[in-house]
């Protein structure tokens, strides 16, 4: 192609840098008394290896936020909104009982102030995801949590995916507090395979544009079938 | 002194985005443009999840450039209301013969759809979907018609609509004051009319002045070219997305030199460009009421000459 005469090239200051398009994600984990040894340090391992791969992925490092909230004894949000590039390192401690209503609310809440920060900002987003994995049964009072997921999920606002892990998870009750999407169970303790399917899913996500349908990877060894 | 003759003037081109590259598809911005009395450009982002998008973007532009070519007149006349739905009716039914012929789903072949046509005296602009359309207004790019998405960045609406009252934002009015248009998909829109960082107000790029003070020196396809080439350059580093691009203006004869008077002129011979060039000059120093004999005489050429000159004049599109 013939060098265009110099007035009419494009100059890189001619151009603006375009802003990333943010994916926020919370991940929601259970890590009541059930869930100690083994399961522990396996999500934990799977956590620590997701952050690898979201940050080794092109598309998925700029514009996938992730915050973890922690559902042991208390809801605690024990990682804020950060690339996954910004310390993998998450210190879970498995104990007490699994107010998982609270957690729940809590993440919605987190996900609803970081798009008005994106809004405020100018700044465009996909629609949010919640991550919820649990190996147990809410014990506080899930109404109001059901019920603001509910209408999120109704109004295409909120992408859930509830993961049950091992054999004592309340299906039903999981499957109320994501909004009526069908909970998938883990297969054993297969963290590890659920978090790459995640942050492949994250990835195909990051790079989707207006009128895209987003088919997520088809891979699912993490699910007991 | 007459004014000076003009003509309309449309040009675009579209780049494959790296996304789009690197999976080995195709690019999905489509670009058609038609200069003349009424100067008309379309542009269609086929959707990512449409399985024959950029065929869908083809069929969208030809029909909407087809029926404000033959119907501008007709279209602006008749208000909003009409405009709206006929330009829809034509859209949808080009999708819905496509379908049928290839034997595909409407969805299939879902895109955007940017437009604008412009005569002497009036424009007629339309939007449905993403991307955004720019007006070049007492000399300041002003945004005409901004990005429509959803809440979510992946989100806007499509042709064909099969909705009454469908999401096309029309805009129409006098050119008295407008003298350009720029026509930009999501993906061009990233770099060319980005937001500013850490704010949701758009800002133009100033090479889009250049592009339109262009076309008053430059051969339209230099101009075309130069907007290929910075399409295929800096402006696909800073998106993933395809880009596509039109810049419409109305232009006056006698700047810029022989290739631009060249293309202006029909594309003739050396000859018969500066034959024309007399008649062109003659016709327009005679101002409104000028005769064939007037131009003749004027030109230095004989009537046969004029009238055969002036009807191809008129059939390019110069008033």
């Amino acid at each position: 192609m013939p060098t265009p005469r110099p007035d009419l090239a494009v100059r890189p200051t001619d151009l603006t840098p375009s802003p990333t398009t943010f994916l926020p994600v919370v991940v929601v984990v259970d890590t009541s008394g059930s869930m100690e040894g083994a399961p522990i340090r396996e999500l934990a391992a799977g956590i620590e290896q997701f952050f690898r791969d979201v940050d080794a992925d092109e598309d998925a490092r700029e514009a996938c936020e992730i915050a973890i909230v922690e559902v042991g004894g208390e809801a605690r949000v024990v990682r804020g909104f950060a690339p996954a590039r910004d310390g993998a390192r998450v210190c879970l401690d498995a104990g007490g009982v699994t107010p998982m209503g609270e957690g729940v609310t809590l993440a919605v809440e987190l996900l609803e102030r970081r798009k008005r920060d994106y809004s405020a900002s100018g700044l465009r987003y996909f629609q949010p995801w919640l991550v919820i994995l649990t190996d147990g049964k809410p014990t506080d009072p899930t109404t109001a949590a059901e019920a603001r997921v509910a209408e999120l999920v109704k109004a295409r606002k909120l992408t859930v995916f509830p993961v049950a892990t091992g054999p004592d998870a309340d299906l039903a009750r999981l499957e109320a507090l994501a909004g009526g999407v069908k909970p998938a169970r883990l297969a054993g303790l297969a963290f590890r395979e659920l978090f790459r399917w995640l942050s492949a899913s994250m990835s195909v996500v990051s790079r989707s544009r207006a009128g895209t349908g987003v088919a997520l990877p088809s891979s699912f060894a993490w699910i007991e079938t | 002194m007459a004014p000076p003759l003009h003509v309309g003037v449309a040009v675009g081109a579209t780049a494959r985005g790296r996304s789009h590259e690197r999976r080995g598809a195709l690019c999905e911005d489509v670009v058609r443009t038609a200069g003349g009395p009424v100067a008309v450009a379309a542009l269609a982002d086929g959707a990512g999840s449409a399985r024959h998008a950029r065929r869908g973007a083809e069929v969208a532009t030809i029909a909407v450039v087809d029926l404000l070519r033959a119907r501008f007149v007709d279209l602006v006349a008749g208000g909003p209301r009409f405009a709206r739905d006929a330009i829809l009716s034509a859209v949808d039914a080009a999708i819905d013969e496509e379908a049928a012929r290839i034997g595909a789903a409407l969805r299939d072949l879902a895109s955007t759809l940017l437009f604008v046509a412009v005569d002497r005296d009036r424009f007629l602009a339309g939007h449905l979907g993403d991307g955004l359309i720019g007006v070049r207004r007492a000399g300041r790019a002003e945004l005409l018609s901004a990005p429509a998405n959803g809440e979510h960045a992946n989100e806007t609406v499509f042709v064909p609509t099969r909705s009454g009252d469908s999401d096309l934002r029309l805009y129409a009015g006098a050119t008295t004051g407008v003298d350009g248009f720029v026509l930009l998909t999501d993906g061009a829109a990233d770099g060319l009319w980005g937001l500013r960082p850490g704010s949701t107000a758009r800002e133009p790029s100033p090479v889009l002045e250049r592009w339109w003070a262009g076309l008053d020196t430059a051969p339209p396809s230099e101009v075309a070219a130069a907007i290929e080439a910075g399409l295929r350059g800096p402006v696909r580093e800073v998106t993933r997305d395809d880009c596509g691009v039109a810049v419409v203006r109305r232009v006056a004869f006698g700047c810029g030199g022989a290739a631009r008077s060249r293309e202006l002129l029909g594309r003739c011979g050396r000859r018969a460009t500066r034959t024309r060039s007399r008649v062109l000059r003659a016709w327009s120093a005679g101002g409104p009421d000028t005769t064939i004999q007037a131009t003749a005489r004027r030109a230095g050429l004989t009537v046969t000459a004029v009238v055969k000159h002036l009807a191809k004049l008129e059939r390019l599109g110069w008033t």
